[in-house]
């Protein structure tokens, strides 16, 4: 575990509220449960660039369905950024990048009256930045025991949190931090039906978290394809609600029309038959495509980043 | 697939389509020269390699 900056800032989120705190690069937020079993909704934005947030999806696919000490959180896929980087997780600390955050009409629908809910308490918090409750976005959700299987369904089981677990969260770029109490702990699992306290701290850059910093940038600043505003084609924020068509738009798609070319491939008797025999095993519809696919799934296992270690996804 | 059979060597052409988006892994492996220089003798080693690795 490296050292960390001095303590800068302390304060204890009682139940249910939430805090919009800047978490610079190299700074440490961390997320300490004060009684134990309760799940925290976080959201995050780059404190330079709001339009720049926490990208739940792209988190998932980058890392996993349940991220855990050691992972990045990264940004939206618009922009493709590694965020934070988990430094200390407990294995109590279940968390779920799939549920998104709840809302009010969930409650209402389960015949409670307006309930506490993340969306409007996320939105609360992030009022103090002059964001709106349109830019609070899905959740990294910590210590929210979700569960799933093969069908797709999804449920909640009993929270695993303990008195003093905390998950430390190292900002990779200057963010704006959100974390709050998930509202609905007191109607369910997810916090074991009851509503406690958070405590939320940051501390200081070091030299040694500066240092990791340097070695993620290294590895995952400027790959291709990670793109800024200044790349966009349209760059400009909307300041309307309304939408409008632009006639003299262009859009412009990437090698679009996709162009095909046929390569001449010989094939011995022997292969030949082997690719007959994998295409009657379901392997491709015929022996060419058989043959495509056999290349780009080689490739696939071989030689890109994510076969060699050189980027890890 | 266009496919045509040469009985005297006993070997078939197939031809195998790629965009030019797939065509850049093949101008990668090319330039590695390991299975050859030539795209379509680049396509058969790598499918004789795949389906050793996978046991096909």
């Amino acid at each position: 575990m490296p050292t960390y900056g001095a303590l800068k800032e302390e304060l204890v989120l009682q139940p249910v509220s939430g805090k919009a705190l800047p978490v610079l690069r190299g700074e440490v937020l961390r997320i300490i449960q004060e009684e134990g079993e309760q799940c925290v909704d976080f959201n995050a934005f780059n404190l330079h660039d709001y339009k720049e947030y926490m990208g739940a999806s792209n988190t998932r696919s980058r890392q996993k369905f349940r991220l855990k000490k050691g992972d990045m959180v990264w940004t939206v896929s618009s922009r493709d950024r590694p965020m934070y980087l988990i430094l200390e997780m407990p294995a109590s600390c279940v968390t779920d990048i799939l549920g998104g955050r709840c809302k009010a009409s969930n409650f209402v629908s389960l015949g409670f009256d307006l309930h506490t809910n993340c969306q409007d308490t996320l939105s609360a918090a992030i009022g103090e930045y002059d964001l709106t409750p349109d830019d609070v976005h899905d959740s990294f959700n910590l210590w929210m025991n979700t569960e799933w299987d093969s069908t797709g369904s999804s449920w909640i089981t009993k929270n695993t949190g303990r008195k003093n677990d905390y998950v430390d969260l190292l900002a990779i770029i200057d963010t704006l931090a959100v974390a709050a109490q998930c509202g609905s702990g007191d109607t369910g699992p997810i916090s074991n039906y009851s509503l406690k306290p958070i405590r939320l701290q940051v501390y200081g850059a070091s030299e040694e978290t500066l240092q990791i910093i340097e070695n993620i940038e290294s590895r995952y600043s400027g790959i291709p394809g990670q793109r800024t505003p200044a790349d966009f084609k349209v760059n400009k924020i909307k300041s309307d609600r309304e939408l409008h068509r632009n006639p003299n738009y262009v859009p412009e798609f990437i090698n679009y029309p996709l162009k095909t070319r046929p390569i001449p491939v010989e094939l011995d008797v022997n292969d030949f038959a082997k690719a007959e025999a994998m295409v009657a095993k379901g392997f491709a519809k015929d022996v060419s495509e058989c043959l495509r696919v056999a290349l780009m799934m080689w490739y696939s296992r071989n030689r890109t980043a994510k076969a060699t270690g050189r980027l890890r996804y | 697939m266009a496919k045509s059979e040469s009985q005297s060597r006993k070997t078939t052409i197939v031809e195998v389509p790629f965009n030019q988006q797939q065509y850049v892994i093949l101008e990668k492996l090319r330039t590695e020269n390991v299975f050859g220089t030539e795209d379509g003798e680049i396509i058969r080693r790598i499918f004789q390699e795949f389906v050793k690795q996978e046991g096909y």
